[in-house]
């Protein structure tokens, strides 16, 4: 897949040691700001806005793995993460489980869907792939605008015929996480297990195998690697991954409709994927923000057209193809480091140039 | 590198210079047509306090939230109550305060309207939130609004804007309207009513259209419609032969949308094989001029009064205002909604004795009813704290005639099919909401 | 209307579904045009381009606006609409085209993503849609109808099956047998061989996305006037269901691709009449492209080559 500036040229992600200690740590720090400093500096339309970057990171994370890790890309991830808040929403209506068993049944029952759409797609390559995937949402995107969101009916699709809703109950949220702050503090914390399950996942066997197949899939299979059954695994992850998030967001939403789903979103979230950084799990959390926090400044803060953001996402994203494959995550360092390194320069310059004319 | 980035620059330039080629592009809406084409009424509407001073005070602070995505814009709603607001500021503001009205737009993002919400009322401190319109906010936001004690004056598609507490609506909404063009077609003798709508609303919409018919002893059936329309033909096809000969269509779409079913009637030639109805979207101008070949063959329900300044003093005003304050929107419903959300925010604000907070003004929403307008067949209300209200519940049909939108049955009563609006009159009566009295 | 003949095939009733069949193949023509368009773009440029929709529906928009707007009369217009088409993908092709030359097929389409994502931001930017208003970009072949087994057809819509036919028959008979069009195969192949052989590689280039790009420009201007509403952004996401068209013909073989697009119309044209299924007729694209991707892929077991295939 292009030029290596991957994962495994020269990039910040190593197996066990110093570099992934340290990694860690700035992780903590990161969240402890976000979970604690964040909500009482920010107004509560922020915690809302952060709410859903948190959510949409994950997602972001479940594509990084698939396209930067295996060289696999899904166009339709947002489709999944629709049928996981719709399967989320389903049972919150349909059944008494508490919340966390909530997130862990979503994810499952979308990490078996995600599985079924990748089987026979996994023989095809590259764009087949992708456009596979893309024609999988686009079939899921119709049947959800043609059956709906439940909200609290009966049978298979749970819509009730009333006029008056305002007995309506939204979806469950988790007993201790009812209010908008502390469902925030809990989705980070569910995000950020979600990170650690794919930073499991990297760091480790699948992780190595996954990189030997996107490499050269002849030479991982003359290799020894079940190909199929590590395909497969990465596919399940990442529809493990956006099915919580599904979860996440229905609960967050309240009230789902179908007319939330917009086309636009898949290949927005791949611009914003590509923009972040496939090849590290921070490129996830800045694909989040793109994807949510961005908008939210521009237009609520800033009263800047959110079209506008559109033609900034396409050149973001043919920079990153043409320039920075690793996107903003490996590009921002090294711009930062290029620019000390013009400043040391300067100051060195000035410095001599000091010396000798005296 | 360097020519890669040469390269973006280029493809930044070329971007650039395609936004100058289309910088002249209107919205197309056209200016306002002269006022006072008809017979002059003898009461005159004034914006606010009709003073005719400009108010200079500390702002009284109101916000807005509209939906605009590609194909469907609704901040013209927002921008006609703004301007309403500036002509209230130009006449005295509220004893001296001018209204300052923040419009937010959304794009459908749930997460985005809960946040814009927010930003409203916590951030940005309005008392009130005025001329909201989207196919998903009610939904999403109404538990909010309720737990801040708001009442959210607006336009409405969704079930929820007519279904929940806090939302009052200055429409009738898709289900109503189409109750309404289903008794008109009834009247005209339709012997089926087949009601098509957008299939993320079909259930709501045309749940009502369906008892009319179950009432009538006729064929009823719903049609969604999947948009946007790729097929145009095939459905006015389904349609037709759905109804049968003598058989009754609704269209329930918005410009964007009903223009290709009705061109595939007119192509088809079946615009006179059965009996045409519609909600209120299509009644304007526009349309009108566009399909003379429906002349005399519509029953589209209008839920607001013609745009005709003989229609009476508010729509004199509101086409005042749209000249003055907003030249570039034409006169349609959407301009009707804004003023009315306006106006009706605007009574509120004046009826607050003492400081006016998000409580006071809120409760003076609350206690609104008896508002008479020319724009709506009865007067409107929002009778306190109603489990949901439907306040514009008659309206009247119109129809094309030479390029204009013309009267075709006056003022009458949406049919109580649906148990709730069966209880809404009850309440009308109980609590004097709309008896003038 | 119910004939007892027409019960003879299968039990099926085609006097009361022949109409469905005409419009359905009327749609067909939509989506095999695109598709063709597709295919061919991919065929001589070795990208596919998602912005097809997008450029089109872009050209389509300046027309409107020069026909509403301006003194201008509308066949010029539509030449605009057409020629637009050309200098942009021509522009990007240049500009571009090289870059991701050595680049797989995902890339590029990649890239191709990005200028749909540009057009439209700038489309729904500088031309939003207001309340009671909708844009109309009408050829004048519309208006002239005919009636075939119960439905109305009118010529734009025979005018967009007839101009996918011939350019797959004169897009296949160019590509094999004119120098240039072996020349365009070849680059689209391998750039880098091609160019070692002798082939005046940006003259190539610069031909096909020329080429192509006024392909696009004209299916914009016929799915402008044939979904009748200039809705841009239905006009660009139009392009997911043609892929499917194209996926049907494995981004390969043009006559596939139309026999797919065809068929795509007439079996959503044909469910439309029955309860059950109808509400799900749009996902026919999807469906059918599915279908096609795994009776492909059925014998694979493994992916070797970096381009598709």
């Amino acid at each position: 897949m292009g030029t290596g500036n991957g994962p495994a040229a020269g990039a910040s992600w190593s197996f066990i040691d110093g570099g992934t200690l340290r990694q860690l740590g700035i992780a903590s720090a990161f969240l402890g700001v976000v979970l604690l400093v964040v909500p009482s500096t920010l107004g509560s339309d922020w915690v809302t806005t952060l709410t859903s970057v948190a959510i949409y990171s994950v997602v972001a994370a479940g594509l990084g793995i698939l396209y930067g890790r295996v060289g696999m890309i899904s166009l339709g991830q947002i489709a999944l993460l629709a049928i996981g808040t719709w399967v989320a929403t389903r049972l919150s209506y349909a059944t008494a489980l508490p919340f966390p068993v909530l997130l862990l049944v979503t994810g499952a029952i979308t990490c078996v869907v995600g599985v079924l759409i990748g089987l026979p797609a996994l023989r095809l390559s590259g764009l087949y792939l992708a456009l596979i995937t893309l024609m999988a949402a686009g079939a899921v995107t119709i049947v959800f605008k043609a059956i709906d969101f439940p909200n609290g009916g009966g049978g298979f699709t749970g819509r009730t015929a009333l006029v008056d809703l305002s007995g309506l109950e939204p979806v469950r949220r988790p007993a201790l996480a009812l209010g908008d702050t502390a469902y925030y503090r809990y989705a980070v914390i569910v995000s950020a297990l979600m990170f650690l399950l794919a930073l499991a996942h990297t760091a480790s066997k699948p992780g190595r195998a996954w990189a030997s197949i996107r490499e050269s899939e002849p030479a991982a299979l003359a290799a020894g690697v079940n190909v199929t059954v590590y395909k497969m695994w990465a596919f399940a992850l990442a529809s493990f991954m956006t099915g919580v998030a599904g979860c996440l967001l229905a609960a967050q939403i309240g009230q789902p409709t179908a007319t939330s789903i917009q086309t636009q979103d898949s290949i927005t979230l791949l611009a914003t994927v590509m923009i972040g950084g496939i090849y590290s799990l921070w490129g996830a959390v800045v694909a989040g923000a793109f994807f949510q926090l961005v908008p939210f400044i521009f237009q609520a803060q800033w009263g800047i057209s959110p079209n506008f953001l559109l033609i900034i996402f396409g050149v973001g994203l043919l920079q990153v193809l043409l320039t920075a494959p690793g996107g903003l995550v490996q590009q921002l360092p090294k711009d930062l480091a290029n620019l000390g390194r013009l400043v040391v320069k300067g100051v060195r310059k000035v410095a001599g140039g000091g010396k000798r004319s005296t | 590198m360097r020519a890669t980035k040469i390269k973006i620059g280029v493809a930044l330039a070329v971007s650039g210079v395609v936004a100058l080629m289309m910088t002249a592009w209107a919205t197309g809406a056209g200016v306002a047509p002269p006022v006072g084409s008809g017979t002059a009424s003898a009461t005159k509407s004034v914006c606010g306090m009709g003073t005719g001073k400009k108010a200079t005070g500390t702002p009284v602070k109101l916000g807005g939230i509209d939906m605009l995505i590609p194909g469907v814009d609704f901040t013209t709603i927002g921008k006609v109550a703004a301007a309403y607001f500036k002509c209230v500021n130009d006449n005295g503001g509220i004893k001296g305060h001018p209204i300052s009205y923040t419009l937010y737009d959304e794009q459908l993002n749930p997460a985005q309207q809960r946040a814009l919400a927010k930003k409203l009322i916590e951030s940005d401190k309005v008392v009130g939130v005025v001329g909201n319109t989207s196919f998903t906010e009610c939904g999403n936001n109404w538990k909010y609004y309720k737990s801040k004690g708001f009442v959210v004056i607006g336009a409405g598609v969704q079930a929820e804007c007519f279904g929940t507490p806090v939302f009052v609506e200055s429409n009738m909404g898709p289900r109503y309207s189409n109750i309404g063009a289903a008794q008109a077609l009834v009247r005209a003798g339709a012997k089926s009513l087949i009601v098509a709508s957008p299939d993320t609303i079909a259930a709501y919409a045309d749940g009502g259209v369906l008892k009319v018919a179950a009432k009538a002893g006729i064929k009823g059936k719903s049609i969604p419609v999947s948009l946007p329309v790729t097929d145009a033909n095939s459905i006015i096809t389904n349609l037709v032969q759905e109804a049968g000969p003598g058989g009754g269509v609704i269209l329930d779409f918005t410009p964007d949308t009903a223009p290709a079913l009705m061109k595939a009637a007119i192509a088809q030639g079946v615009v006179d094989k059965v009996k045409w109805g519609s909600s209120t979207p299509i009644a304007n101008t526009f349309m009108a001029g566009q399909f003379s070949e429906f002349d005399g063959k519509l029953f589209v329900n209008s839920e607001f009064g013609l745009l005709d300044a003989s229609q009476g003093p508010d729509t004199r005003l509101m086409l005042e205002i749209l000249q003055k304050y907003a030249s570039s929107i034409a006169p349609q419903a959407f301009g009707q909604m804004g003023f009315m959300d306006a106006m009706f925010a605007t009574q509120a604000l004046l009826s607050v004795k003492g400081a006016i907070t998000a409580a006071s003004y809120n409760k003076a929403v609350r206690a609104l009813k008896n508002v008479k307008t020319d724009m709506l067949c009865k007067p409107w209300y929002v009778g306190d704290a109603l489990p949901y209200h439907i306040p514009s519940n008659a309206d009247i049909t119109v129809d094309y005639k030479n390029g204009k939108v013309v009267l075709k049955e006056k003022c009458f009563d949406i049919q109580a099919v649906d148990a709730e609006l069966a209880q809404t009159r009850v309440w009308e009566k109980k609590y004097n909401l709309n008896t003038g009295k | 209307m119910h004939s007892v003949v027409g019960f003879a095939v299968f039990g099926v009733d085609w006097a009361f579904l022949k109409p469905y069949i005409v419009l359905g193949l009327a749609l067909g023509g939509v989506y095999a045009l695109s598709g063709v368009g597709l295919v061919v773009l991919y065929q001589t440029t070795g990208v596919l381009n998602i912005a097809f929709g997008a450029v089109g529906a872009t050209g389509a928009l300046i027309s409107y606006y020069l026909i509403e707007h301006t003194g201008v009369p509308d066949w010029v217009a539509f030449l605009v609409c057409i020629a637009f088409g050309g200098v942009v993908s021509l522009l990007y092709g240049l500009v571009f085209g090289p870059a991701f030359a050595a680049r797989d097929p995902l890339v590029k389409m990649m890239g191709t993503l990005a200028l749909a994502l540009i057009l439209l931001g700038l489309m729904a930017w500088r031309a939003p849609i207001g309340g009671a208003f909708a844009r109309f970009l009408t050829l004048p072949t519309s208006s002239h109808r005919f009636g075939l087994f119960g439905a109305t057809v009118n010529w734009t819509q025979v005018i967009a099956l007839a101009f996918a036919v011939v350019l797959t028959a004169w897009t296949t008979i160019f590509l094999r047998i004119t120098s240039l069009g072996t020349a365009m195969r070849a680059m689209a192949d391998d750039r880098e061989v091609a160019a070692m052989l002798g082939v005046p590689v940006r003259r190539v280039e610069a031909s096909a996305w020329l080429g192509s790009g006024l392909v696009c420009g004209a299916a914009g201007l016929l799915l402008a006037d044939l979904l009748t509403s200039l809705d841009y952004s239905a006009l660009t996401f139009l392009v997911i269901s043609s892929l499917a068209a194209a996926l049907i013909g494995r981004l390969r073989s043009l006559w596939l691709t139309l026999a797919g697009g065809i068929a795509i119309g007439v079996v959503q044209g044909v469910i439309t009449p029955y309860e059950s299924i109808t509400r799900f007729r749009a996902a026919t694209p999807f469906v059918l492209a599915i279908l096609a991707l795994l009776w492909m892929g059925r014998h694979r077991t493994v992916t070797i080559s970096r381009t598709a295939g």
